[in-house]
């Protein structure tokens, strides 16, 4: 055994990994910019920028902060990538929008990271982060009630010309309270607080119509709830529970129905509630497993292509085979977070990366089955690569969570090596 | 820590099931990208509802049916030709389902799964197909239906190449009518009458009963019946006879195609032993043109029947409902000693730069029946050819068929005409059927119909 531990695959030369990374987002930039009738500046500008700032991420904290693990970000970095190219060759104007929202991800994850490093401070945080979330999901309510729906959701407030998802950050402070309140001793109080707090949460998401995080909270707080427990007949409960609520709401719920009906019908559909699906599909088979190229699709005209149906432009113009190779981040990520989990150094973090990494492969497959008919489609998007700044923010957030699970992360800090 | 490891299950199972879902998706694409492909909001592949990039059909001696030119669908050049070949060939529209351009739109346009519409996209040349047809016997056929509506179907039953399929009523598919979808003129007109019309085959079926007597009864042609003009079974109506023929055997009720005769040997025979002659000669089954262009199967129940509904679906005047092309691949296997090769009407397909694109070719053949009951079934439509059909059809070739003339109505310009049968002749080896609506009888309509094609394919 000790032999072979010697012979352990040698860690990936970050440096490498981030200059073939460049290579690939200057060629796609320098595609998606000649993809229009003109050469479209602002979207390999934003592609410049973006690749400078990953630079200096890495430097800074390779010299500075003696990480060596950039796996997470080496991944992030790639996925916002290809947003950032896809959505600027739909809409060059929202390149440079995106690439804001990108880097002020980054700055939440930094942030993120370092506030991770100090569990007691966390712990005092733990209510009024809950409190804080619980508010904004009011203000969300009353607001939109007043306000109106976009979309038909109610999912949106706007302050200052800016358009914010309360929901979004919301996912931030679930998997904070969540992983915060659980790791401590196991109280039969904490756990009816947090259940208490998810099914606020959970509830609030439903009367704001957003029936697509509902379920992505709740297939959050079945991960949380296991990884606390570990008692299968907790899950069972929370189970049957939400089914007895899916019927209620389906029963009552007619737009709920009406959004389903397309489901596995989507040719019978194809002009209404199947539209976005039904362009999905025949983008895929457009695009065969190579791609047309980008800028060749229809995909691209369909409503939401720059979030919901990003999938299909993907397929469609990129190929099946990329497009595959893309949502397969999330599994990895998934994966990291596991292997983290049985090292780390506290439950708090296991708990928190394995919940930030389902939330994220949990709404990907929500987005990726629902668009191709194989899920019924709820209207979520891809974690970094749809546009959306609240939505990238808390992405790159959540992804916080399983960057302090590895052990390699606050080395730093203690100095401690593991023995 | 051991414990929160084993509690990350969740994640395991979401991650197994994530994989799960992405190679269902790629089974989905796999299976269906041709159709979905070719769903008509693809604007790869149409421009304002027509195929923009689709390669060109050939009929068997080369000659143009459809091409592209300048992103358009262009027919032949002669009036009669698009007429005649529109239901085998198929409309910009693919409203004829059953046309190869329906249903080869994928490989005609090019696409693959590999690469998608790329080729498409970039050079607008799709796959070309040659079809078995011969546009110049489709044109005698065209011809020679006068403005019926009914079709004309010629197979070559050693190969199963069809080198005829028309289908009327037909319009020009570069000059649409108007009014196709009020004039009654048209009705039906989207169907290929050869494959998926439901016809009632009339005293065709005798074909069939005939050929149940002869697998159950080893005395079938030396037996007599009796035909005093009707018949009457135990129970129900009588079947009426259009003569009053005394005593008969089977070749002279065949040739003289007498009804209650029929009546009586299905009657004998049972609703059992009918329905398995029935099905191994493939009435039910659809047959499919290359593996791919799908028929009416059929439409046949005797189950239960009281008598003289059994007597009546063994003259061919039950509910049973065929398409023509049963009928015509019954007489091929009848000339081709019981077998029949597969039937088709694609020949190859070649990529727009002329290499070969193998197609999978399902070319078995099929026993429909013993060779010796083909070859005494074979004698008896010879007969009808040199005793019954001499004054329509011309003796030079040699031809084996039977008439039928299946009613609708009280009124004998209603009636159903039809002519199935094939040359005894190794150096032309075709198999013919002949239906025509509103045909007043076989012998009068449908078999001079049938002399004109047949004198044309041996004349070429």
């Amino acid at each position: 055994m000790a032999l072979k531990r010697k012979h352990r695959t040698k860690p990936v030369n970050n440096h490498l990994l981030l200059f073939v990374l460049t290579l690939f987002q200057i060629v796609t930039g320098f595609m998606s910019a000649r993809a229009g009738e003109e050469f479209e500046v602002t979207i390999i500008t934003s592609m410049l920028i973006l690749i400078v700032a990953e630079w200096a991420y890495l430097l800074i904290f390779y010299s500075f902060f003696r990480r060596r693990n950039f796996e997470l970000e080496m991944i992030a970095f790639f996925l916002c990538g290809v947003g950032l190219v896809v959505i600027g060759s739909i809409d060059p104007d929202a390149a440079f929008k995106q690439l804001i929202m990108v880097l002020a991800g980054m700055v939440a994850y930094i942030i993120m990271v370092f506030l991770l490093g100090n569990v007691d401070l966390c712990m005092k945080l733990r209510l009024p982060v809950a409190v804080l979330a619980l508010l904004f999901l009011a203000v969300n309510i009353v607001l939109s009630r007043l306000m109106g729906t976009i979309n038909g959701a109610y999912n949106w407030i706007e302050i200052g010309g800016f358009r914010l998802q309360p929901s979004e950050f919301v996912k931030i402070a679930f998997i904070f309270v969540g992983s915060a309140t659980l790791e401590k001793i196991q109280t039969s109080k904490n756990i009816f607080a947090f259940i208490a707090f998810s099914l606020t949460i959970v509830g609030s998401l439903v009367l704001i119509r957003d029936l697509g995080t509902a379920l992505i909270f709740f297939v959050t707080f079945l991960i949380l709830a296991f990884m606390n427990s570990g008692d299968i007949k907790t899950i069972i409960a929370a189970l049957s529970a939400a089914a007895m609520g899916g019927a209620i709401v389906l029963k009552y719920k007619g737009y709920v129905l009406n959004r389903f009906q397309a489901y596995r019908h989507v040719w019978e559909f194809r002009d209404t509630t199947g539209f976005q699906q039904s362009r999905v599909l025949i983008g895929m088979a457009s695009g065969g497993l190579l791609g047309v190229g980008v800028g060749n699709g229809y995909a691209r005209y369909v409503f939401g292509s720059t979030n919901d149906t990003i999938f299909g432009v993907i397929c469609e113009e990129w190929g099946f085979i990329f497009a595959i190779a893309l949502v397969l981040s999330f599994v990895f990520i998934a994966v990291s977070a596991l292997v983290n989990s049985i090292a780390s150094r506290s439950a708090f973090y296991s708990i928190g990366a394995v919940a930030g990494a389902g939330l994220l492969l949990f709404q990907c497959a929500l987005n990726i089955f629902g668009i191709t008919d194989l899920l019924p489609l709820t209207g979520v998007t891809i974690p970094f690569v749809s546009q959306g700044g609240s939505s990238m923010i808390s992405c790159w957030a959540i992804l916080a969570f399983i960057k302090a699970s590895d052990i390699r992360t606050y080395n730093y800090l203690g100095g401690k090596k593991k023995r | 820590m051991k414990m929160i490891t084993k509690r990350g299950i969740f994640l395991w199972i979401l991650c197994i099931l994530f994989v799960i879902g992405l190679g269902f998706m790629t089974f989905e694409l796999v299976t269906n990208c041709n159709d979905w492909v070719m769903k008509r909001n693809n604007h790869h592949v149409y421009t304002n509802g027509e195929l923009v990039g689709a390669g060109t059909i050939y009929d068997v001696n080369k000659e143009v049916l459809v091409e592209t030119v300048a992103g358009e669908r262009i027919y032949n050049d002669s009036e009669t030709t698009r007429k005649a070949t529109l239901h085998i060939v198929g409309d910009q529209k693919n409203f004829i389902s059953t046309g190869v351009q329906s249903v080869y739109a994928a490989r005609l346009t090019g696409y693959s799964l590999l690469f998608g519409t790329y080729a498409l996209d970039h050079d607008e040349v799709g796959n070309d197909i040659t079809l078995t047809i011969d546009k110049d016997i489709c044109d005698v056929a065209y011809e020679a239906l006068r403005g019926y509506k009914g079709t004309v179907g010629v197979v070559n039953y050693k190969t199963g190449d069809i080198i005829c399929s028309v289908s009327t009523p037909t319009y020009d598919p570069e000059d649409v009518p108007s009014d196709i979808l009020t004039n009654d003129a048209y009705e039906g007109v989207y169907i290929n009458r050869l494959l998926t019309a439901h016809y009632v085959p009339g005293s065709t079926f005798k074909i069939v009963t005939a050929i149940c007597a002869l697998e159950n009864w080893d005395d079938a042609l030396s037996r007599e019946w009796e035909c005093g003009g009707a018949y009457q079974p135990k129970k129900g109506v009588a079947i009426t006879c259009w003569g009053h023929h005394g005593k008969l055997n089977l070749m002279d009720a065949f040739s003289e195609s007498c009804n209650p005769v029929f009546a009586q040997i299905a009657i004998e025979l049972g609703s059992k032993k009918l329905e398995a002659t029935a099905k191994s000669l493939g009435i039910g089954t659809p047959i499919s043109l290359n593996g791919e262009i799908q028929s009416f199967g059929g439409k046949f129940d005797v189950n239960n029947a009281a008598d003289d509904k059994l007597g009546w679906t063994g003259v061919g005047q039950g509910d049973t409902r065929l398409a023509p092309i049963t009928m015509l691949r019954i007489a091929s296997a009848i000339a081709n000693g019981g077998t029949t090769p597969s039937f088709r009407v694609v020949k190859d397909i070649t990529s727009g730069f002329g290499q070969d694109i193998t197609i999978p070719q399902i070319s078995n053949t099929t026993a429909l029946m013993d060779e010796n009951i083909a070859t005494e079934i074979g004698k008896l439509m010879r007969n009808n050819g040199e005793v019954q059909y001499d004054d329509v059809v011309d003796k030079s070739l040699n031809v084996c068929a039977k008439t039928g003339t299946a009613q609708i109505d009280e009124i004998d310009d209603h009636n159903i005409a039809w002519f199935v049968g094939y040359m005894d002749d190794d150096e032309y080896p075709y198999a013919f059927v002949v239906t025509v609506e509103n045909g007043n009888s076989g012998h009068k309509t449908a078999a001079p119909i049938a002399n004109k094609v047949l004198k044309a394919i041996k004349n070429k």
